[in-house]
């Protein structure tokens, strides 16, 4: 006796079994979207939820007959010990927080200071200039019309020394 | 007649209860913060690095594996090859003593993933991509203003929960209170069934494709990764998804502007990022109807793109190397440095 079907058996029995597919898809799309299934499947939910809840409790009170440590003992403890992991990482948030403040508040500090820095070599610069050209004067060299350009509009302090022009 | 559909879908039980699972997450990684269970894994770049982070959200209901499933079909790994510096939010296990988190501390989880990725990379932003419900929880954060995200990408992510298929039916007429106890957790043997029920035939069928799979053994270790993934579910905090039912699935939430998160209501329409919004034609589990209209609602400098594959396919199917990650490292080269 044959265990194999053959190639035409084969393709019978899919095809069969694709039409069942089929129809039982159908089937089940009525049947899960009735009213009575839909309450029925809520009430069993319900019903599955309650059996836990009674089930647990008898555990706990056989547990506590026994003076034992009961499960809700235990979940009490574990639970503490979230609460206080919980608060851990909030004191750990607020430190980051912190941190990334200080940061920003060193890395603007320093920026105020490189600024006020260049400032001072930009005064520096020009009153070497000043001077330079003093100097020209007092050696009986013609006035360098440059002179008054220098002079009347000093460089800004807070602009950076990098985006500017030096005046010469 | 062992070539017969039947058969083969016994051969498939088969194959499915007795083959060993094959390992996932297999790319190296470094876990660069942890906060109870939960983990950021930062992946180092190997193509020429790039500057801007992306951290990627998984769903609370499954593991974050799906983004790191094989060799070949991992996100994490081809986002890392094109020299992101990438970064996953391993949402991990939760315990009972996690059943009263809520959304809001939820949130708060991320926002402090998010920022300690940034730390880490040196960068002031990074670029926040949430699949499914880990996208809604992306958009979220980012509609509620978070500095760091620079811009979002969601992929399968409900927004309009209202036109949320099957699982928002069964969902609609439930008492979040009684079906999901506050501060307990929500056990997987309650959450699978339900989404089971979405592809009931689906269920069986997929025995016929291991079986299918079983005579290439490259494509039987891929099926049973997925089958891995699908087999470990995790239970989600009681508040959460109380929180999450109710405000999202009962209220369309999201859509009508009424869910309120630490007092804050969250306006999707706030979101002033670069934004991608991707669905996927044949997902049933998140429709092209819930996800999409995040674009809309975001404006101009959102854009949608929908993809003709599924769910899950999208980021471990042939489909995600050869459209979904190419797609990805587009958006994030054209959006940040």
């Amino acid at each position: 006796m044959t265990t194999q079907a053959t190639p035409d058996m084969k393709q019978m029995g899919d095809e069969l079994y694709k039409h069942w597919e089929r129809a039982m898809g159908s089937w089940w799309d009525q049947v899960l979207e009735t009213p009575a299934f839909l309450g029925a499947m809520g009430q069993n939910l319900e019903a599955m939820a309650g059996a836990r809840g009674h089930y647990e409790k008898a555990v706990d009170e056989a547990a506590e007959r026994m003076h034992l440590p009961s499960r809700s003992d235990v979940v009490r403890v574990a639970k503490v010990a979230s609460m206080l992991e919980e608060r851990l990482l909030q004191q750990e948030d607020l430190v980051l927080g912190l941190k990334d403040q200080m940061v920003r508040l060193e890395r603007e500090a320093v920026q105020a200071r490189i600024e006020a820095a260049e400032a001072r070599i930009e005064l520096r610069e020009t009153l070497a200039d000043i001077r330079a050209q003093l100097g020209g004067l007092s050696a009986g060299a013609p006035v360098a019309s440059a002179l008054a350009p220098a002079a009347a509009a000093p460089p800004a302090p807070s602009a950076p020394r990098s985006a500017k022009p030096r005046a010469r | 007649m062992e070539s017969l559909p039947a058969s083969r879908i016994r051969r498939g039980m088969q194959i499915l209860a007795t083959a060993p699972r094959p390992p996932v997450g297999l790319t190296p990684n470094e876990v660069i913060h942890q906060q109870g269970r939960l983990a950021v894994r930062y992946y180092a770049p190997t193509g020429a690095r790039r500057k801007t982070p992306v951290v990627l959200v998984p769903s609370l209901i499954n593991r974050a594996y799906i983004l790191d499933l094989e060799p070949g079909r991992s996100l994490v790994q081809a986002l890392a090859a094109a020299g992101h510096p990438t970064y996953l939010v391993d949402w991990g296990v939760p315990q009972e003593e996690n059943g009263g988190e809520d959304v809001a501390f939820t949130l708060n989880l991320l926002r402090r993933s998010i920022d300690r990725a940034c730390r880490h990379a040196g960068a002031p932003g990074a670029i926040l991509f949430g699949y499914c419900m880990g996208g809604t929880l992306a958009a979220m954060l980012t509609a509620l203003g978070s500095a760091r995200v620079v811009a979002l990408v969601t992929l399968a992510a409900p927004v309009r929960f209202s036109e949320g298929g099957r699982f928002a039916s069964f969902v609609t007429s439930l008492d979040t209170t009684t079906a999901f106890p506050a501060e307990a957790l929500v056990p997987v043997s309650t959450m699978k069934p339900a989404f089971q029920m979405l592809d009931p035939v689906g269920n069986v069928s997929k025995h016929l494709a291991i079986e299918e799979a079983s005579h290439d053994p490259a494509r039987l270790v891929r099926v049973l990764a997925r089958e891995r993934w699908l087999e470990e579910n995790v239970p989600l905090p009681g508040a959460f998804a109380s929180e999450f039912v109710r405000e999202g699935y009962q209220r369309d939430g999201l859509w009508n502007e009424t869910w309120r998160v630490g007092g804050e209501t969250v306006r999707l329409g706030a979101i002033g990022v670069p934004t991608l919004v991707v669905s996927c034609a044949r997902d049933f589990i998140t429709p092209v109807a819930a996800a999409a209209p995040l674009a809309e609602r975001v404006g101009p400098h959102a854009r949608h793109v929908e993809l003709d594959t599924g769910h899950i396919g999208v980021v471990v199917g042939a489909e995600g190397p050869r459209r979904f990650y190419p797609l990805l490292d587009g958006f994030f080269r054209e959006v940040a440095s």
